[in-house]
C-alpha cells in the first residue's frame, strides 16, 4: 500500500507531542480495559466476596452468577427477541434504503431534492428525542406490546442513515450500465433487482452491520413499548436486573458479560464495516 | 415518451415510496401530534383541554428545565472541545504511526463506541459511586476505608462523571471519522514535506489541519445533533440526581411524561428539544457553509 | 392441598364458557380448552424474577392451581417503575390485565381513582374475610369507602433501624433511647473508622419514605396530619411538625449521622456497606430483611438487630412503639371483569391471604399478622425472621408514609429532590417546607378534594 512508502521517511517528532500521545492513549487504555477486566473477574466472584471487597480477585471462583443470570434473567428468549428485531429491521432497511437510493440517484425526478432532504431530517431525530410522541401514537394505534410496534420505528429510525449510505454508493454505479440494461428492455424494478442489488454488496454489508448494531444496543423504545416480557430484548432485560427492592452485584455483572459478548464478536468479525459505517456518518453534512 | 415518463414515475414511487412513507409516518406524524398535545393538559386519558401556552410557560419558569439545558450545553461542549479534537489527535497519531501497537490502540479507542449504553451505564454507575470502585481504590491507597467519593455530589459537579463517560465512549466515533479522512491524504505530499525537513508539528499545523477543516465542521454538526438526543446512559447511571443536578432535557421529558402522567407537558418538552436541536444545527450549518466557502476561496 | 376457604364457583359458567374458550384458543391451547371450561386470567406484578417475591408468588400459585385446576393465571413481571408506566399505558389503551397489583394508598391512584379497579367489599363481606384481618387491611381506600385490593396481611414498615450489634458492642455503645443520643454516637463511630448509618438515597425516595415520614408522624398528631392534607383549620406543611422533621434530618447531617454521599449512594451500595461491616446502622424498610438474609455472612446473622427509631424530642408521640408503614401491596381486579372471571380472580385474592399458606409467606420472609395468633412465631428459625416478626408485632401506631398519602408528583419533585438538597446543604428546612406547601396548595388532589 502507498502509505507504507512515506512512513519510512519519518519527520522529527517533538518530545512533548510523543508524551501527550502516550498520556491520551493511556487514558483510553485504562478506561477501556480496566473496567472490562474488573467486570470479567468480578462476574466469577461469589456475592459475599464482592460485597466484602470490590477490587480483589475472586478467592473462590464460581460460575453460579452466570447460571443464575441466564435463568433468572431469561436471556435465552431475550436473545431470540433481540435477534428477531435486529434481523428483520436489517433486512427491511437494506431493501428499502437501496431501492430509495436507486430512485433518488438514477431516476431523474424534480422531487428528488425535496424527498432526499426530507429523509435527511431523520438524521437529526432519534428514538430518544421523540419517545414521547412515539409512545402516544403507538398507544393510540394499539401498537404497544407488539412486535410491529418495535419494528416499524426501528426501520424508520434507521432508514435515513441507510438511504444516505446507499445513495453515496449507488451514485457511483456507472449510468452506462443502467442505460444498457434499459435499452435491453429492462424496467427500473428489474434493473434494481438484477443490477443494483448485486453490485451493491459492499455497501449492503456496511448498512446491514451498522443497522444491526444500532438495533442491538437500542434500549429506550423497547423499554417503553413493552410491558410484556415476551417481547423484551437483551438490553431491557439487563436494565431490569437492577431490581428495585433487592440486589445482587454478582449476577448483574454476569448478565452484563453475557449481553456484551455478541457485540465483541460483532466487532471482531466486522470491524472494518463498522468503521466504514461510522466514518461515513459525519460526511452527511 | 409520455408512456416512458409515466412508467418512470411509477418506478420512482415504487422504489422510493416505502422508505418515504414509513419514515414520514413514524417520524413526522407523531411529532405533529405531539405539537398539538403540547397545547393541552392531557393526562393520558379522558379528553384533553386546550390550555394555550401554559405548558411552555411552566417549563420556562422551571429551574430544572434551565439546569437541564445547562447540562445539555456542557454535553455539547465536551463534544466540541473534547471528543472532536481528541478524536482528531488520536487519529493523527495512529495514522502517522507515531506510537507502536497502533492496532491495539485503535481497538481500545473505538470499541467503547460500540458498547451498549445500558452496559456502560451499569458499569460506570458502580465505578463512580460514592462507595464504588474509584472510591474503594482511593480508600485502599490512602488507608482510609471510609473514603467516599463525594466530589460529584455538588450541583456544579454532578454531571462530570457522565461527561467523562461520554468523552471516553464517543471519542472513538470521531477518531474513526478522522482516520478515514486522513487516509485519503496524498502520501506524496507528506513525503515531500518530510524530505523538505518539516517537523511533525509543521506537518500537522500547515498540511493536515487545514485539509481536515470541513471534517471538523461536519463533526461539530454531528456532535450537536447527538448531544440533545441521548440520555439513556444518564437515566440508568444517575437518573438525574443528586436532586436534579445531573438532569438533562431528554430525561426531564421522560420523567415528567411517564412518572407524573403529564402527556401534554411532556409533549411540550419534546417539541422544545426538537426545535432546539434543529435550530442549533441550522446555525452550525450556515457557519459551516460560510467557513468552507472561505476555505475554498482561500485555497484557490 | 385444598383451599380451606372453600371452593365456590357459582353463577353462569356456561355464559363464560364461550369467551374463555376463545381466549384459550387464541393462546393456542386449543384441544385442551375443549375438554375443560378453564378460566384464564392475566396478571402483572411489580417485581422481576430476581425478587424474592417472585419465588413466593410461584409457590403460592402452584398451590393455588393444584387446588383450582380450572383457573389458570398468566403472570407477567415488571420492575417497579416500569410497572407503573405500563399499567397507566394499558389503562389508556383498555388492555389492563384481569388481576391488578394495587397499592392501598395513592401509588396506583391512576387506576383506582379512575374506576379501573373493582370494589372488593361485596366479596369481603360475603366471605367474612374482614373478620380474620386487622382493620388496617380492610379500611377504605377511597373517599367512597371502596376497597380495591387486599394482599397478604402484612404491614410494609418503612422505618426500621437495623443494627450491627457486634460493631456496636465493639465500639462500647448501646442502642440509644433518643434520637439525639443516636446522633451523638456519630463522632465516636467515625473516629473508629466506620460509617454511622447508611440509607442509599440515590433513587431519592428512601429518605422521605424511611425517615421523614416517621419523623413527621411522630412530631405531629394524626389530627394535624389529616388537617394538613386537607388544608383545614389553617394547617399545612409549613407548620412546626413538618419543618421540625426536616430540621431533624438536617441536624442528623450536621452531626455526621447522615453522610453527604447519601444522595448518590444506591440502595445496593448501602446494603453492601452495612453487610460488609462498615456501617453500624442501616435505616430502611422492613423489606431489607429479605436482602439481608441473602447477603449477610452466616456469622453476622445473629448480630443484626431490628429496632424502631429512638424517641424524638418534642414529639407528639413520645414512645418508640411506632413506625411509618402501609399495608403491603395486594391484588385487585379489573373493573370490567365479568362474573366468572371476577369469581376466579377473587378466589386467587382470597387464597393469598389465607392463613393456611402462611408457610410460603414465612419462607420468603413475609410474616403476616392476623386478628388471632396463627402460630407464626413457632415456625421461625432464622434469627432475622424472628426479629422481623417481633418488630412487626411490637408496633402499635402505624404512621402514614408521605408518598402513600400525597400526590406522587409533589412528593417526588419537591420533597424527594428537596431532601437531597437538604442533605447537600443547598436548601433550608423552612424554604423546602414553604416550597412544598405552595405545591400542595396549588396542585395536590387532597386539597382539591376539599
Amino acid at each position: 500500500m502507498a502509505d507504507h512508502e512515506w512512513k519510512s521517511g519519518r519527520a522529527r517528532v517533538p518530545l512533548p507531542f510523543t508524551i501527550v500521545s502516550y498520556v491520551v492513549l493511556a487514558f483510553f487504555t485504562v478506561f477501556t480495559l480496566f473496567p472490562l477486566i474488573w467486570l470479567g473477574y468480578t462476574s466469577f466472584k461469589p456475592e459475599q466476596e464482592i460485597v466484602a471487597n470490590m477490587v480483589a480477585l475472586p478467592v473462590n471462583w464460581t460460575v453460579r452468577n452466570y447460571v443464575q443470570a441466564w435463568q433468572l434473567g431469561e436471556f435465552g428468549h431475550l436473545f431470540v427477541n433481540s435477534l428477531i428485531f435486529c434481523v428483520v429491521t436489517t433486512v427491511v432497511v437494506v431493501l428499502l434504503s437501496l431501492s430509495a437510493a436507486f430512485a433518488f440517484t438514477k431516476i431523474p425526478s424534480r422531487w428528488t431534492r425535496l424527498w432526499f432532504s426530507f429523509i435527511g431530517l431523520g438524521l437529526l431525530v432519534t428514538i430518544s428525542s421523540s419517545i414521547v410522541p412515539l409512545f402516544i401514537a403507538a398507544n393510540y394505534l394499539g401498537l404497544t406490546n407488539t412486535y410491529l410496534g418495535i419494528l416499524i420505528p426501528y426501520v424508520a429510525f434507521n432508514i435515513s442513515f441507510a438511504v444516505y449510505l446507499a445513495a453515496s454508493f449507488v451514485r457511483s454505479i456507472p449510468n452506462e450500465v443502467i442505460e444498457a440494461a434499459k435499452i435491453d428492455g429492462a424496467n427500473y424494478l428489474q434493473v434494481y433487482r438484477l443490477i443494483v442489488l448485486p453490485m451493491s454488496r459492499p455497501i449492503i454489508t456496511t448498512i446491514a452491520i451498522f443497522t444491526f448494531h444500532a438495533c442491538w444496543v437500542e434500549y429506550v423504545l423497547v423499554y417503553m413499548m413493552s410491558s410484556d416480557s415476551s417481547i423484551r430484548t437483551v438490553q431491557v432485560g439487563l436494565s431490569l436486573l437492577k431490581g428495585q427492592l433487592s440486589f445482587n452485584f454478582g449476577f448483574l455483572f454476569a448478565a452484563v458479560v453475557i449481553a456484551s459478548l455478541p457485540l465483541l464478536i460483532l466487532y471482531l468479525a466486522f470491524r472494518k464495516h463498522l468503521q466504514t459505517g461510522f466514518s461515513l456518518g459525519a460526511l452527511k453534512g | 415518451m409520455v408512456l416512458a415518463a409515466r412508467s418512470n414515475r411509477a418506478s420512482y414511487a415504487l422504489l422510493a415510496g416505502p422508505a418515504i412513507v414509513i419514515y414520514g409516518l413514524v417520524i413526522v406524524v407523531p411529532v405533529l401530534y405531539s405539537l398539538v398535545l403540547s397545547f393541552t393538559d392531557w393526562a393520558g386519558m379522558g379528553v384533553p383541554n386546550f390550555v394555550g401556552f401554559t405548558n411552555y410557560v411552566v417549563m420556562f419558569s422551571d429551574p430544572i428545565f434551565w439546569w437541564g439545558l445547562r447540562n445539555n450545553g456542557l454535553v455539547v461542549l465536551v463534544s466540541l472541545i473534547g471528543q472532536i479534537p481528541l478524536g482528531f489527535f488520536l487519529a493523527y497519531v495512529i495514522y502517522r504511526r507515531l506510537v507502536r501497537h497502533s492496532g491495539f490502540f485503535e481497538a481500545v479507542i473505538f470499541f467503547p463506541a460500540l458498547m451498549s449504553p445500558v452496559v456502560v451505564a451499569l458499569l460506570f454507575g458502580v465505578v463512580f459511586a460514592p462507595s464504588g470502585l474509584v472510591a474503594e481504590m482511593i480508600g485502599r491507597a490512602t488507608g482510609n476505608p471510609m473514603f467516599s467519593l463525594t466530589i460529584f455530589n455538588t450541583k456544579n459537579t454532578a454531571i462530570i462523571p457522565y461527561l467523562i463517560v461520554l468523552l471516553w465512549m464517543y471519542t472513538g466515533i470521531y477518531f474513526i471519522i478522522f482516520l478515514a479522512n486522513l487516509q485519503k491524504t496524498s502520501p506524496e505530499m507528506l513525503e515531500a514535506a518530510v524530505l523538505d525537513g518539516a517537523s511533525e508539528w509543521n506537518i500537522l499545523k500547515s498540511l493536515i489541519v487545514p485539509q481536515q477543516i470541513p471534517v471538523f465542521l461536519t463533526s461539530a454538526i454531528y456532535a450537536v445533533a447527538g448531544s440533545l438526543k441521548s440520555f439513556e446512559i444518564l437515566w440508568i447511571m444517575t437518573n438525574g440526581g443528586p436532586s436534579y443536578y445531573s438532569n438533562v432535557l431528554g430525561l426531564y421529558m421522560i420523567q415528567n411524561t411517564f412518572s407524573f402522567y403529564k402527556y401534554g407537558f411532556g409533549s411540550a418538552i419534546a417539541i422544545v428539544v426538537i426545535l432546539l436541536s434543529v435550530f442549533m444545527i441550522l446555525i452550525l450549518s450556515s457557519i459551516a457553509a460560510r467557513f468552507s466557502r472561505r476555505f475554498e476561496q482561500g485555497a484557490t | 392441598m385444598n383451599s380451606p376457604l372453600g371452593k365456590t364457583f357459582p353463577l353462569g359458567r356456561l355464559a363464560c364458557r364461550v369467551s374463555t374458550m376463545a381466549v384459550a384458543a387464541a393462546l393456542s391451547f386449543g384441544s385442551t380448552a375443549l375438554a375443560y371450561a378453564d378460566v384464564t386470567l392475566s396478571a402483572i406484578v411489580p417485581y422481576t424474577k430476581i425478587d424474592p417475591d417472585y419465588g413466593r408468588l410461584q409457590e403460592t400459585y402452584e398451590r393455588f392451581h393444584a387446588a383450582n385446576p380450572d383457573i389458570t393465571i398468566n403472570f407477567d413481571y415488571l420492575d417497579h417503575d416500569a410497572y407503573h408506566n405500563k399499567m397507566q399505558a394499558l389503562a389508556i389503551s383498555g388492555n389492563l390485565p384481569d388481576v391488578l397489583t394495587l397499592w392501598p394508598g395513592k401509588r396506583t391512584g391512576y387506576l383506582t381513582n379512575r374506576g379501573y379497579a373493582k370494589d372488593l367489599r361485596p366479596f369481603i363481606q360475603r366471605d367474612g374475610v374482614d373478620k380474620m384481618l386487622r382493620p388496617v387491611f380492610t379500611q377504605a381506600q377511597a373517599p367512597s369507602g371502596d376497597v380495591y385490593e387486599i394482599g397478604v396481611p402484612y404491614v410494609n414498615f418503612t422505618n426500621v433501624v437495623y443494627v450491627n450489634r457486634k460493631l456496636l458492642d465493639q465500639l462500647g455503645l448501646k442502642y440509644p433511647a433518643t434520637l439525639e443520643e443516636l446522633m451523638g454516637q456519630s463522632k465516636a463511630i467515625r473516629e473508629a473508622g466506620y460509617r454511622p448509618a447508611v440509607f442509599g438515597d440515590q433513587s431519592n425516595w428512601v429518605l422521605q419514605s424511611c425517615l421523614l415520614s416517621v419523623l413527621v408522624g411522630r412530631l405531629g398528631t394524626p389530627e394535624w396530619f389529616a388537617n394538613a392534607l386537607a388544608g383545614k383549620d389553617g394547617a399545612g406543611f409549613t407548620d412546626p411538625p413538618f419543618v421540625n422533621a426536616l430540621q431533624k434530618i438536617r441536624d442528623m447531617v450536621d452531626a455526621g449521622f447522615i453522610d453527604v454521599s447519601e444522595p448518590s449512594t444506591t440502595r445496593e451500595q448501602a446494603l453492601s456497606t452495612f453487610v460488609s461491616g462498615r456501617s453500624v446502622y442501616l435505616i430502611g424498610g422492613i423489606w431489607e430483611v429479605v436482602n439481608l438474609t441473602s447477603a449477610l455472612p452466616a456469622d453476622m446473622k445473629d448480630a443484626v438487630e431490628m429496632h424502631p427509631l429512638p424517641a424524638v424530642a418534642g414529639a407528639a408521640l413520645a414512645g418508640v412503639d411506632s413506625s411509618s408503614g402501609q399495608p403491603a401491596t395486594g391484588f385487585g381486579m379489573s373493573a370490567k371483569l365479568d362474573d366468572d372471571k371476577a369469581e376466579a380472580a377473587w378466589k386467587w385474592i382470597k387464597f393469598n391471604l389465607d392463613p393456611s399458606n402462611k408457610d410460603i409467606d414465612v419462607k420468603y420472609g413475609m410474616l403476616p399478622i392476623y386478628t388471632s395468633d396463627v402460630g407464626i412465631s413457632d415456625m421461625l428459625t432464622d434469627p432475622l425472621a424472628k426479629s422481623s416478626y417481633a418488630f412487626s408485632s411490637s408496633i402499635k401506631d402505624v404512621l402514614p408514609v408521605l408518598d402513600d398519602r400525597l400526590d406522587a408528583e409533589g412528593v417526588t419533585q419537591v420533597i424527594n429532590a428537596g431532601l437531597q438538597e437538604l442533605v447537600l446543604g443547598s436548601v433550608t428546612p423552612q424554604d423546602l417546607a414553604a416550597k412544598y406547601e405552595a405545591w400542595v396548595a396549588a396542585n395536590d388532589s387532597n386539597r382539591k378534594a376539599k
